[in-house]
């Protein structure tokens, strides 16, 4: 009786209402994106105001080479839609702090990670976006432009969400929404005093839908309880 | 291979929705604690120590593990009127006292130093936690450990690959812990290391067909970079930031027990969190790195700053260098917060400290055997 009840009410709703093409985001970023959610097929481009590269070196690190805030927000995107159930995937991003994306959040049972695909990530990336609900991908450096086409034909064909972590220029292909991590303040460390509670980062949005054009947000990239919260 | 005692407790393997099992543990844990600073939560219900410090102290193995299996018994089961049931078991390597600990009765089972190997001998090849494996094996006639170890490594390795070979090892008694051993015990779900299984019935419609589509994209991925390409996070007990999360090897499936999905998110639960000295305070960085870099960290004089015994820093950082890189100036610092830890393979002193550097960007490095160490990136 159940098993009908199910087919019944599958077959019932429609088959693509538009909760379908939005994933959930954690409600402190829904400003930032069009309609407050993550569009399926979208891409996202995540990176830093401060000309610091946003790509990684595969290590993930290096006095300069990390943005103050935009790994976090990359990994906070994905937040909510994992936690609702939906597969996600990141590349390239170096050493993940397991700890710090848990906290945000993230369900770890969804998330699989390919840390150091080296030079094959952007095939790594289209297996993926073929298959997954969100792809995160950092590439290594600046990404030829044929390789960024297909990859976002890829994700638009598989309405799968991609979000690029990029470094000024890297990334060629002009994406559907740009967050750009500014301004970001550490609280709780005095020379010697306290500890490391959160970070103070502005989030500006720009890109091709003026919904979200010229949003700016306030946020803690991560709250005190390693949440992201708005502020 | 170090000395190690278990203690197992089969009505806590499994989490329960209230947290009641992961509550009666972490009094397990705490008991446990009150005999030697370092306890390791292994999986659910499965702890351990190393042995070799207590045992001395207390008057040989037997006695530390008397002792022990004493205090674990006045603890409050998961209620208050039923005590825990326990086992426990010392020997050489973790697999080896998780099978002693799981073979003892009111007594704690001691596996003389040495004996290990022996003492594995007569075990099933399902303790190895291999389905697969022992399937196989099972249909070549072999049944025990001791059987499997008699066979040729090479030929292990080209039959049943790294995670047999591993096995292999484990059986012989030359390798103290299975891999992928230290998690939560799954329900139903298919083994640690077992490969992806691309069969997944569809009973859940769209779910299980997208469960499947990522297991499948994720074996592709691994078939072109390696099976250790693709991993996934857990949480688990620890002080610094690379103990506290565990990075394994994705073993495809493992998402089906939606009480296990649930219990991953947020650090809560059934992580048994007793309280770990030294632990850096939240928020966690979000680069953790699998292997420290050398770090160079200066006072403004260019002098190398040192902590000293009273865990005080010799002078105000200045600048940082991360493995030979450019130098960046240090607008704040924390800490520095001692630390002893990582009694499994060799004791640490070390103490761990927050460095902020650029526009929004901390590091948290470690001090260890004279030098300074990335550990980690709040990016």
């Amino acid at each position: 009786m159940a098993l009908v009840d199910v087919s019944l009410a599958s077959r019932a709703r429609p088959v693509s209402s538009s909760r379908d093409q939005l994933l959930p985001l954690l409600p402190p970023l829904r400003p930032l994106l069009p309609r407050g959610g993550l569009q399926r097929g979208a891409v996202i481009t995540v990176g830093t105001g401060d000309g610091t590269p946003g790509g990684t070196d595969g290590r993930g690190v290096g006095t300069g080479g990390t943005g103050g805030g935009a790994g976090l927000l990359a990994f906070a995107l994905l937040a909510a839609a994992s936690a609702a159930g939906s597969w996600c995937a990141a590349v390239g991003t170096g050493d993940p702090g397991i700890l710090a994306i848990a906290e945000m959040g993230v369900d770890l049972g969804r998330l699989a990670l390919v840390p150091g695909p080296g030079s094959a990530w952007p095939e790594v990336t289209a297996i993926l976006v073929d298959a997954m609900d969100v792809v995160l991908v950092s590439p290594p450096g600046r990404v030829r432009s044929g390789v960024a086409r297909r990859l976002v034909a890829r994700a638009r064909q598989k309405r799968t969400v991609l979000v690029v972590r990029t470094g000024p220029g890297t990334w060629p292909e002009g994406p559907d929404v740009h967050l750009t991590v500014e301004d970001g303040t550490w609280a709780g460390v005095d020379r010697g005093h306290g500890h490391l509670r959160g970070r103070h980062v502005e989030v500006a949005a720009s890109g091709r839908r003026s919904a979200v054009r010229g949003v700016r947000t306030g946020l803690w990239l991560p709250a005190p309880s390693g949440v992201v919260a708005a502020g | 291979m170090q000395r190690v005692l278990v203690v197992w407790c089969p009505d806590l393997l499994e989490e329960q929705e209230d947290g009641g099992r992961g509550r009666a543990f972490a009094r397990v844990t705490g008991a446990v604690g009150m005999f030697s600073p370092v306890v390791e939560a292994v999986r659910s219900g499965v702890c351990a120590v190393g042995t070799r410090g207590p045992s001395r102290y207390f008057g040989g193995d037997d006695r530390f593990a008397r002792l022990l299996a004493g205090a674990v018994g006045a603890v409050d089961g998961v209620t208050a009127e039923v005590g825990v049931r326990a086992g426990v078991g010392v020997a050489d390597g973790l697999f080896a006292a998780v099978l002693a600990a799981r073979w003892s009765g009111t007594d704690p089972v001691v596996v003389p130093p040495g004996g290990t190997p022996g003492f594995l001998t007569p075990w099933p090849v399902a303790t190895l936690e291999r389905p697969e494996l022992a399937d196989l094996l099972g249909r070549l006639g072999i049944h025990t450990l001791g059987r499997f170890a008699a066979l040729p490594a090479r030929d292990v390795l080209a039959r049943f690959g790294a995670d047999g070979a591993a096995c292999h090892r484990v059986a012989q008694g030359i390798c103290g812990e299975l891999p992928c051993f230290r998690q939560p015990p799954r329900r139903g779900g298919p083994a640690p290391g077992e490969g992806i299984s691309t069969r997944q019935p569809a009973f859940w419609g769209g779910e299980a067909g997208a469960a499947a589509r990522a297991g499948r994209a994720l074996a592709r991925v691994q078939q072109l970079l390696g099976p250790g390409a693709v991993v996934t996070g857990q949480l688990q007990g620890g002080r610094g930031p690379a103990e506290r999360a565990r990075v394994v090897p994705w073993a495809g499936g493992r998402d089906t027990g939606s009480e296990q999905t649930g219990r991953r998110r947020g650090g809560a639960g059934p992580v048994p969190d007793p309280p770990w000295p030294g632990q850096v305070p939240p928020p966690a960085p979000v680069i953790v790195l699998t292997r420290p870099l050398p770090a160079q960290l200066v006072d403004t004089g260019g002098h190398l700053v040192g902590v000293s015994g009273g865990g005080m820093v010799t002078a105000a950082p200045a600048r940082l260098s991360v493995d030979g890189g450019p130098w960046t100036v240090v607008t704040g610092w924390a800490g520095p917060w001692p630390s002893e830890e990582r009694w499994w393979a060799v004791p640490r002193r070390l103490a761990r400290m927050q460095v902020v550097t650029g526009p929004g960007t901390a590091h948290l490095l470690t001090r260890e055997r004279g030098g300074w160490w990335l550990e980690g990136t709040y990016d």
